[in-house]
């Protein structure tokens, strides 16, 4: 299979020049799934910004074989969709409709794509019938997939997650991943849910301090507890036979 | 805590929660102009434009009580005005009538906005050539003041829980760092926001659907609605 994203030497700081990813190299398959763990503070969110050129680091980023520079800027945010870990920072439109239209509008689709990709894109996440809904009505595991919706209607061929399961009830966090487990673009998983990896993905890597430490296939990576604990990470619960 | 008290009432079934929401806006604006520039108050005029906003309570089914207490926000203004004419050189009439029309206007934008939804109000500002940033600004304000509401209710349980049954008028030096947090975590978050927006192609101008359906309905309700008003500010009883 082809790489559908690799991620070459990435180095970025933040304006108060704290270093947040040093040398950073990434590599994911069309198709694969890829969980990316760390303790907090480790630049998994900041890696994922480069991601679609939110965030412009020292480095080369390529996607789908485009590098990205300022030319391609267009078509890589187009092929990389990010989910935000906090719902309420990317639903920003004043309805559910708009919000999920927001994206194909800026593609420049015609009124009636954009109301063709807001249907299927609220179908696929079960929200059908939301358009009229205001995000302020709705509950964090709905906000979450109108999110996410927003997001699979600018159908991008690799879908960035931050958190995905941080504040899902268990019914929800389940859902969520035989919904991921459902889908056919290459998934980029930051969390600390590690039995949501396990559940989920094929390869782990662990980043601390902005480093890439370790790269490995699940489960295996979960069977090193102590390389685990010198990065803040544990066995996921379902390992440890409690 | 709950932030559904500003959509109430805004999706019943009625006539008036059906008509587009320029038409509404259209009528609601030309009402408040045409009373602001009423300079003699006869008759008809005292109690057609009552009448008027009766009329439109009852098409739209709206609670009596639950506007009035909308109109009470003039109320701050009103002992304003008051306070500043009696300093001056109006008299009583003039006085009674200035307050007169302001609490008709407002009446008549609450019977607007208690009857349309906020997003479809944006949509006919939008629609009516509104300068988009202000569109937007309000747009942002609606989306984002009930997750500020939420942040504030958050952070005032926090001080509750560790205050100890100390007011917070006693401590209101400590307020303002309060304030700053609320200060930073919005600007943080409005960082986030444009990361959002960017990541889903966003630049400028902000993209636009047109969303609305102005139809005979609507047609018919701004021609009854213009012509009554006419009649009241300039017929003859």
């Amino acid at each position: 299979m082809n790489l559908a994203l690799d991620v070459r030497h990435l180095s970025y700081r933040y304006p108060d020049g704290t270093a947040a990813l040093r040398n950073v190299s990434l590599q994911a398959r069309e198709g694969e799934r890829v969980a990316v763990i760390g303790p907090n503070g480790a630049g998994k969110s900041t890696l994922f910004f480069h991601l679609n050129g939110t965030f412009r680091g020292e480095g080369e980023i390529v996607v789908n074989e485009l590098v990205l520079t300022d030319k391609t800027l267009h078509d890589i945010r187009r092929a990389v969709g990010l989910v935000f870990q906090d719902p309420n920072d990317q639903i920003f439109m004043p309805t559910v409709f708009e919000d999920v239209a927001f994206g194909p509008m800026n593609l420049g689709c015609s009124e009636l794509e954009v109301r063709d990709r807001v249907v299927r894109a609220l179908a696929q996440v079960e929200m059908q019938g939301s358009e009229a809904l205001v995000p302020h009505h709705l509950s964090l595991g709905q906000r979450k997939k109108i999110a996410l919706a927003g997001v699979l209607a600018l159908d991008p061929s690799i879908l960035a997650f931050d958190e995905p399961s941080s504040g899902l009830d268990p019914h929800s966090r389940r859902a969520l991943i035989e919904f991921l487990k459902s889908m056919r673009q290459t998934i980029l998983v930051a969390t600390h849910d590690l039995d949501l990896v396990l559940d989920l993905c094929q390869r782990a890597v662990i980043i601390d301090k902005g480093e890439i430490v370790y790269e490995g296939h699940v489960p295996q990576i979960f069977e090193q507890e102590a390389l685990l604990k010198s990065h803040g990470l544990e066995k996921p619960l379902r390992m440890q036979g409690l | 805590m709950t932030h559904q008290w500003h959509d109430a009432y805004r999706h019943e079934r009625t006539p008036a929660h059906h008509l587009d929401p320029r038409s509404k806006l259209f009528a609601g604006l030309a009402f408040v102009g045409v009373v602001l520039f009423t300079d003699r108050w006869g008759m008809l005029q005292r109690v057609g434009y009552p009448a008027l906003l009766l009329a439109a309570l009852l098409l739209a089914r709206l609670p009596l009580a639950t506007v009035a207490k909308r109109t009470l926000t003039v109320l701050p203004f009103a002992f304003l005005m008051l306070f500043s004419a009696a300093l001056s050189h109006l008299s009583l009439q003039h006085i009674l009538q200035a307050l007169a029309k302001s609490l008709l206007s407002v009446i008549a934008m609450a019977l607007v906005s208690m009857t349309t939804p906020f997003p479809d109000l944006l949509r006919a500002l939008e629609q009516c050539r509104t300068p988009r940033i202000l569109v937007m600004f309000l747009a942002f304000l609606y989306r984002y003041a009930a997750v500020l509401g939420k942040e504030t209710v958050r952070v005032e349980r926090g001080w509750s829980s560790r205050s100890f049954g100390r007011f917070w008028w006693r401590e209101w030096s400590r307020l303002g760092h309060v304030l700053a947090a609320l200060l930073i975590r919005s600007y943080e978050r409005a960082e986030r926001v444009y990361a959002a927006m960017q990541s889903r192609g966003f630049s400028s101008p902000m993209p636009a659907m047109h969303l609305l359906h102005f139809g005979v309905g609507d047609l018919a309700f701004v021609a009854v609605s213009s012509g009554l008003l006419f009649f009241v500010r300039w017929g003859k009883f």
